[in-house]
């Protein structure tokens, strides 16, 4: 056996190597052609989705996205491709059996005879060509797959971001407060505290504004507000109906009615001052002026000026409240009217007013006598109670007394027109149900923690 | 087994090609015949020539026999030939006052028998060649006669729809190497025919080869190198052959043997050596893989009706199936294989 040429060697070698890369990278084509077309369809179908909502055409991401799933796509089809591919000892045996060389390289490789000789011109042709329209079809069908959505009219869905309504409360409180602002009937700095508060629950992601935690919050908040509302709108009215009656019958009373008057007023005055919601420091201070001494020097008329501002504020707080003013609930509960002040403390005579006693008595009704007005014994008058040192309180103890009670439903059920709302409701009837004040979520909270 | 060199190749197939020059000289026109005979007895095979009479069939085994120098017994099949007509007799002879069976040897043995017409003769002596042609020797009466080295069989019949043959059986088919079939000449060997021979007169053909080198070619061919994809492909190819295995085999009722797997190899290795190869081919394999395997598969019914031959049904195959077991990728296509200069 002859000594093979190196250049023979050399030159079949290369051309095994190239048989194998052009068989291997077939392999891979061919398992790249479906990968690339079922890559074509996920593509378009995500261009349509991406296309139908408001997406931004500049994101990083997509581009990473796009390179990520080809890349992906290569190398799962190049490991799915491997199982196929030739060794070199294949790609020669495949070699020879195309060129018809009776497996002359294979015995070469055995070193049982030389390698053929090369050709002059050093150029084999294995006998293979490729598959041009098998190769070209899938990347083109993708392609073609993945623009065409691009040219489809699709209009993207606008509010696709959809915010959930907030809470009905925080949008009647929010009404209150800029009524109250406008009015100018509240101190600004305690609405700006309340805002401030609703604008917090508000900050909550909007999925969690319907949260139990949440709307505990905002009804306490919203209870809270219109108590002192409450507060203020009785406040106001007692102040205005004390110094109306001061100012219409200031002459006529005795010293020591107009002195209980005086004192009333001054006792509205210091719960518009010092109440959970003060009054406007504006008119506070014109009311403030009205010592007991300058009541009585007072302009009749400028009283009277005065206590119909009080009563256009009192007013507009209860247009405000009775908004929110269940069915069953009096407008004017707890409150009286001048005349009635006046007889209640005993200056003004007739069948509206309780007797004086005495021979000379005129007729009058004992309180809780059946008259057309009912009797107002101040009975309903609540005051605050209140436990400061809570440090030891256990569920069940009684933390403090409060004129407040939970939000209930008392809208009666009647038969409606469809679609039409009896109650807005705030949160639905569990909240309520397990509804507790701020100060016994306090205790609670010491006592489990 | 060491493989042979080149040099001892060159010698071996130079000697291979005057061979096939005598015998090409003696029978025109039928050169692929006389390549498949010469590598069948280099392969160490019986060969089975199947065809119509004074197509040269006797002619060819004849001058064979001439350009081997090898002895050689003729065996006219007919209906009533026995065994012990072609194995041999024990025969009573008196020797030294005794009276004893001695064997006397029959036709079979020779180096070449050629066994004409035996498909005229009945299956029950058909199958006495069994014995001879696989194993070379003969048993008669319990007694084991080896055969002379080397042994072959070349058979002739004519084809087995004429009257008063008997197809040989299956086990005997298997064990021909090949079967050939000899066809008709065209116009210009019958030509050259006429113009060189004369009725009744044998041409002459002197002896190229000697016993002992056509056992040296036939140790020769043993050692030629067999690829591993070779054998492989061998063994796909016969195993197609099996109904279910294929789609050619789809008119197979019979497969072939492991048998003609050997035959395949070996014939092979013999065309390697007469094309001075030291290594088998596919191509190899490919050409042989007609005689070897036609003989060995019994088509169906319905193939049969279909008009198939054995040889169709084989070169079906011989398109399926593909030399390499691996696939190519459909994003190749195969063009017409050529090398550059």
């Amino acid at each position: 056996m002859s000594q093979p040429s190196p250049p023979d060697i050399q030159f079949w070698r290369r051309t095994i190597a190239r048989t194998r890369r052009r068989v291997n990278l077939g392999w891979w084509l061919e398992w790249l052609g479906p990968a690339l077309l079922l890559a074509g369809v996920v593509g378009a179908c995500a261009v349509l989705y991406l296309r139908s909502t408001s997406w931004d055409k500049s994101a990083p991401w997509m581009a990473y996205a796009a390179g990520g799933v080809i890349l992906l796509v290569l190398a799962a089809t190049w490991l799915l491709a491997r199982r196929r591919f030739l060794t070199d000892e294949q790609a020669m045996v495949r070699l020879e059996a195309q060129l018809r060389l009776d497996n002359a390289l294979t015995a070469a490789s055995r070193g049982l005879t030389e390698w053929p000789p090369a050709p002059e011109a050093n150029k084999v042709v294995d006998g293979w060509t490729w598959n041009w329209p098998r190769l070209l079809g899938p990347p083109v069908v993708s392609a073609g797959l993945i623009a065409v959505p691009f040219f489809i009219p699709i209009r993207p869905a606008e509010g696709v971001t959809v915010r959930p309504n907030e809470p009905m409360a925080w949008q009647e409180m929010e009404k209150w407060l800029e009524d109250l602002e406008e009015e100018k009937i509240a101190e600004p700095e305690k609405l700006e505290e309340v805002a401030r508060q609703i604008e917090a629950l508000r900050e909550n992601p909007p999925e969690q504004w319907f949260s139990h935690s949440n709307l505990e919050a905002t009804d306490s908040l919203h209870e809270s507000l219109e108590r002192s509302m409450s507060e203020l709108e009785r406040n106001t009215a007692e102040a205005g109906m004390t110094l109306s009656a001061m100012a219409k019958f200031g002459s006529e009373l005795s010293p020591e009615t107009a002195e209980r008057l005086a004192k009333e007023f001054a006792e509205a005055l210091h719960g518009l001052e010092t109440g959970s919601m003060p009054m406007d420091q504006a008119l506070m201070g014109e009311l403030r002026k009205l010592t007991p001494e300058g009541l009585k020097k007072m302009d009749p008329k400028a009283a009277q000026e005065l206590a119909q501002k009080l009563s256009q504020n009192r007013e507009a707080l209860q247009r405000m409240l009775c908004q929110c003013k269940k069915p069953g609930e009096g407008d004017k509960e707890g409150l009286l009217s001048e005349a009635a002040i006046l007889r209640m403390l005993g200056e003004l005579p007739g069948k509206d007013g309780p007797g004086q006693g005495g021979v000379a008595r005129g007729r009058g009704d004992a309180p809780m006598f059946h008259e057309d007005e009912e009797s107002n014994l101040a009975t309903k008058n609540l005051q605050r109670a209140e436990n400061l040192d809570l440090s030891r309180a256990a569920p069940g103890d009684v933390v403090g007394l409060a004129e407040a009670e939970h939000q209930l439903d008392k809208s009666p059920d009647n038969v409606q027109a469809g679609g039409s709302i009896n109650s807005t409701g705030k949160g639905g009837g569990r909240v309520w149900e397990s509804d507790l004040l701020p100060d016994e979520k306090a205790v609670l909270n010491r006592f489990y923690k | 087994m060491p493989h042979p060199t080149e040099a001892d190749l060159a010698i071996h197939t130079a000697e291979v090609r005057r061979l096939l020059d005598a015998l090409n000289g003696v029978l025109f026109g039928q050169e692929r015949l006389v390549e498949l005979v010469v590598t069948g007895i280099l392969a160490r095979g019986h060969i089975l020539l199947e065809g119509l009479p004074g197509l040269g069939k006797t002619e060819l085994v004849k001058g064979l026999a001439k350009a081997l120098e090898l002895s050689t017994k003729r065996i006219q099949f007919t209906p009533d030939l026995l065994p012990g007509d072609i194995t041999g007799n024990p025969v009573l002879q008196e020797a030294n006052g005794r009276r004893e069976f001695v064997f006397q040897p029959g036709p079979l043995f020779a180096n070449l028998c050629l066994a004409d017409e035996i498909n005229r003769a009945s299956p029950k002596t058909q199958s006495a060649l069994l014995e001879a042609m696989q194993e070379r020797r003969v048993t008669v009466l319990g007694e084991t006669h080896t055969l002379p080295q080397p042994f072959f069989v070349l058979a002739t019949q004519n084809p087995i729809e004429l009257e008063g043959t008997y197809p040989l059986p299956e086990a005997q088919l298997d064990r021909f190497l090949f079967k050939l079939d000899v066809r008709r000449n065209d116009v210009a060997t019958l030509q050259r025919i006429v113009e060189n021979r004369e009725l009744g007169v044998e041409p002459e053909l002197k002896p190229v080869m000697s016993r002992e080198a056509l056992l040296g070619i036939m140790d020769a061919v043993r050692t030629i190198y067999l690829p591993e994809v070779v054998a492989n492909y061998i063994a796909r190819l016969v195993d197609a052959t099996h109904p279910g295995q294929s789609k050619a085999s789809a008119s197979i009722k019979y497969g072939a043997s492991p048998r003609a797997a050997l035959s395949l190899a070996s014939a092979a290795k013999a065309r390697g050596l007469m094309a001075g190869r030291i290594n088998a081919s596919f191509e190899d394999v490919q050409a042989v893989a007609v005689p070897v395997l036609q003989h060995r598969i019994i088509l169906d019914y319905n193939a049969r009706i279909d008009g198939k031959t054995n040889a169709g049904v084989v070169g079906d195959l011989l398109a399926e199936v593909p030399v390499q077991s691996l696939a190519v990728p459909k994003t190749l296509k195969e063009s017409q294989p050529a090398v550059t200069a």
